[in-house]
């Protein structure tokens, strides 16, 4: 089952896994309200248990302004609605720039907990480019499991200080799943830019 | 002695299922025995007197002598009494070649043998298998005919294989090309022994300098993961994965369920524990030869030596995509060589020796570029088509590849029978001699990155 993504960015938060800054609200006063403690533009999400591919079906929109933010959240309700009644609420992110990588997670049948990496975004479908490692992972893993992928291509040579950035990411969701119970994991995209590497979507099967 | 080293090493054995009828496989296995195995031998066969001049029993009980291996060699319905006896004659262990068991469903039947092999303190490899072969003990469980299947000469790759038949035809292709072999041993359903005991016992093994292992699955994942991991840095570890096709792309709720074929995961574990990963089966023995001959490179720097021109550009372009480096001669070095060499041959990486050389003109050269603390190893090319070579280069790469031997060289030559013929006289005094540059070249990228996961080259790759 999936877990509420308020939870699930909390949790992150609390394994010190970086993640888009973001508030989560009810309504569309809450909403006009917090997005002044926040920069524009921002992407709105709906948090349901129900909406697995949120983007597909109009489940995530985009204000670029106050004025936009009331019209947009009306606008993801609406779509939400169609779908399902079982809506938390509605996650306000500020929308990060980068590359998109994505961390993955889930229990094998014959090897347990593994954690996977890889390019992110559209490019998953497209590539399948991921690196499998078994959990607990190591620094040197992390760091193998980076270079396996097409994704260390995509970093250039200026990678540097992101591979440090990926790496830590890693390590702290090698712990996070070693601790809880959780089934599968995916943080995609990862938006990995000269400031470290946040999780901007996430999702997680308990 | 580890109950393991009563199937490499029995001091004598019982074929249970011998047979006088040549094409049987209880005749070949006694025969292989008869011919080469130095211990003790009883056929056991209710419906014989002598078989191969040898007194034959009607069950292990009534052999009057000790028994440390028992090969059974009977349809799947008789094996269970067969082994029965097995463990009340105190025998230590037994191989069962016959299939009929959880590869068909008959998960019953197979489990009794692990409960008889346990009660009885047996270690048991099988069934459904070719067994155990031994070039150092010839035990020799094969059940081709030697005529059929050749037997490779002693050598330091030892082979783990779930499938048999693959092992065997490998053994057959490794004999025919001189490529020396500890151990072959045949899995099977791994009622009792399996891939992580014996790739445990390998890496004690002191006649086992690589282990190759082919593999479709494993029953226990974080087992294997940690045995190839402690095994792993004492000596190196050449595998494949059998099976590639993604299983992976049910629908899933997450993408990382969906892209995580078994293959994938196996492959990241294998990365994980230092193991080096063959993407075919030729480069699983590529990898095996070069491991197994060479000293591991202190440095990733590739010196290229040829005759020919297309193939140092092709050896060349194979480092750059596998991510080595090309090596740099010092002045010193370049203009020993230049000295040495006629004015239209050309001296960089790659050195051209040009279509003129001869074994001379390889060995001075070697010898400077040997010398040089720019170069970690060197990848030599041969064309012997071109009349000025003979057959004496393969003394001079003898004895540079002696005198230097804490720098790996490998040697690259493709042709056909004349070639091939030189091909295995390499291959036999350990030189690793391969048909393209870029099978070459891939298993020179596997030696060092193996000898990066053991920190003889220091990793710098943060």
């Amino acid at each position: 089952m999936k877990i509420s993504d308020r939870l699930a960015y909390k949790i992150l938060k609390s394994y010190g896994i970086e993640t888009a800054r973001y508030a989560f609200v009810k309504d569309r006063t809450h909403a006009k309200r917090i997005s002044k403690k926040l920069s524009f533009p921002l992407v709105l999400k709906i948090d349901s248990p129900e909406i697995i591919h949120k983007s597909e079906s109009g489940c995530v929109q985009v204000a670029f302004s106050e004025n936009d933010l009331d019209e947009k959240f009306r606008l993801l309700v609406k779509n939400a609605k169609k779908l399902t009644k079982k809506i938390y609420g509605v996650i306000l992110q500020e929308r990060i720039d980068g590359k998109e990588m994505m961390i993955g997670s889930k229990v094998d049948e014959q090897f347990g907990p593994v954690i996977c990496f890889g390019l992110g975004g559209i490019f998953i479908e497209a590539l399948h480019d991921v690196s499998f490692r078994l959990i607990p992972l190591e620094k040197r893993d992390a760091i193998s499991m980076i270079k396996d992928s097409k994704a260390y291509d995509v970093l250039g040579s200026r990678g540097g200080s992101n591979i440090t950035a990926i790496v830590d990411t890693l390590l702290k969701v090698s712990r996070f799943i070693e601790r809880e119970e959780i089934k599968e994991l995916d943080i995609n995209p990862l938006m990995v830019n000269e400031k470290g590497a946040f999780a901007v979507d996430v999702r997680i099967i308990r | 002695m580890d109950g393991l080293d009563y199937l490499f090493n029995p001091r004598s054995v019982a074929i249970i299922g011998a047979s006088r009828e040549p094409r049987k496989f209880g005749h070949v296995i006694l025969s292989n025995f008869v011919k080469r195995f130095r211990g003790k031998v009883y056929p056991i066969n209710p419906n014989a007197e002598e078989l191969m001049n040898l007194k034959c029993y009607p069950s292990v009980l009534d052999v009057p002598d000790e028994i440390d291996l028992a090969v059974i060699v009977i349809p799947a319905e008789y094996v269970e009494s067969a082994l029965l006896e097995c463990g009340k004659k105190g025998i230590k262990a037994v191989v069962i070649i016959p299939g009929g068991f959880s590869e068909v469903g008959e998960k019953e039947r197979e489990k009794r043998l692990t409960e008889i092999a346990r009660k009885y303190g047996m270690r048991l490899v099988g069934p459904n298998c070719i067994g155990i072969f031994d070039t150092y003990s010839h035990v020799d469980t094969m059940f081709s005919p030697m005529y059929k299947q050749d037997r490779p000469f002693k050598g330091r790759i030892s082979f783990i294989s779930q499938s048999g038949a693959y092992g065997t035809a490998i053994m057959d292709k490794a004999a025919m090309e001189n490529m020396g072999i500890s151990k072959f041993v045949s899995i099977g359903n791994r009622a009792d022994v399996d891939e992580i005991e014996m790739i445990k016992y390998l890496g004690n093994d002191k006649n086992t300098g690589v282990i190759v292992l082919y593999l479709e699955g494993t029953k226990n994942g974080r087992g294997l993961f940690n045995a190839l991991r402690e095994v792993g840095v004492k000596k190196p570890i050449v595998a494949m994965k059998g099976g590639k096709t993604s299983e992976g792309s049910r629908a899933t709720l997450s993408h990382t369920a969906s892209l995580a074929g078994s293959s994938e995961i196996f492959k990241g574990m294998f990365r994980q524990s230092g193991v080096l990963l063959a993407e075919n089966s030729e480069e699983l023995f590529d990898f095996a030869r070069a491991l197994a001959y060479l000293n591991l490179p202190k440095g990733d720097r590739i010196q290229i030596v040829t005759n020919a021109g297309g193939f140092g550009v092709i050896s060349a372009d194979e480092i750059i995509e596998n991510k080595l480096s090309m090596a740099k001669l010092s002045e010193g070095t370049i203009d020993r060589i230049k000295k040495i060499l006629p004015s239209y041959a050309i001296v960089g990486n790659p050195i051209d020796l040009v279509g003129d050389a001869d074994s001379r003109r390889y060995e001075r050269v070697l010898k400077y570029v040997m010398k040089d603390k720019g170069v970690d190893a060197v990848f030599v090319v041969m064309l012997l088509q071109l009349s000025a070579l003979e057959s004496d280069v393969v003394d001079v790469l003898i004895s540079v590849s002696s005198e230097f031997e804490d720098k790996p060289l490998m040697v690259c030559t493709t042709g056909g029978e004349f070639t091939q013929v030189h091909t295995r006289m390499m291959e036999k005094v350990n030189i690793p001699t391969y048909p393209t540059p870029e099978r070459g070249i891939r298993a020179m990228k596997a030696l060092v990155d193996y000898s990066r996961y053991r920190g003889i080259i220091p990793d710098t790759r943060e």
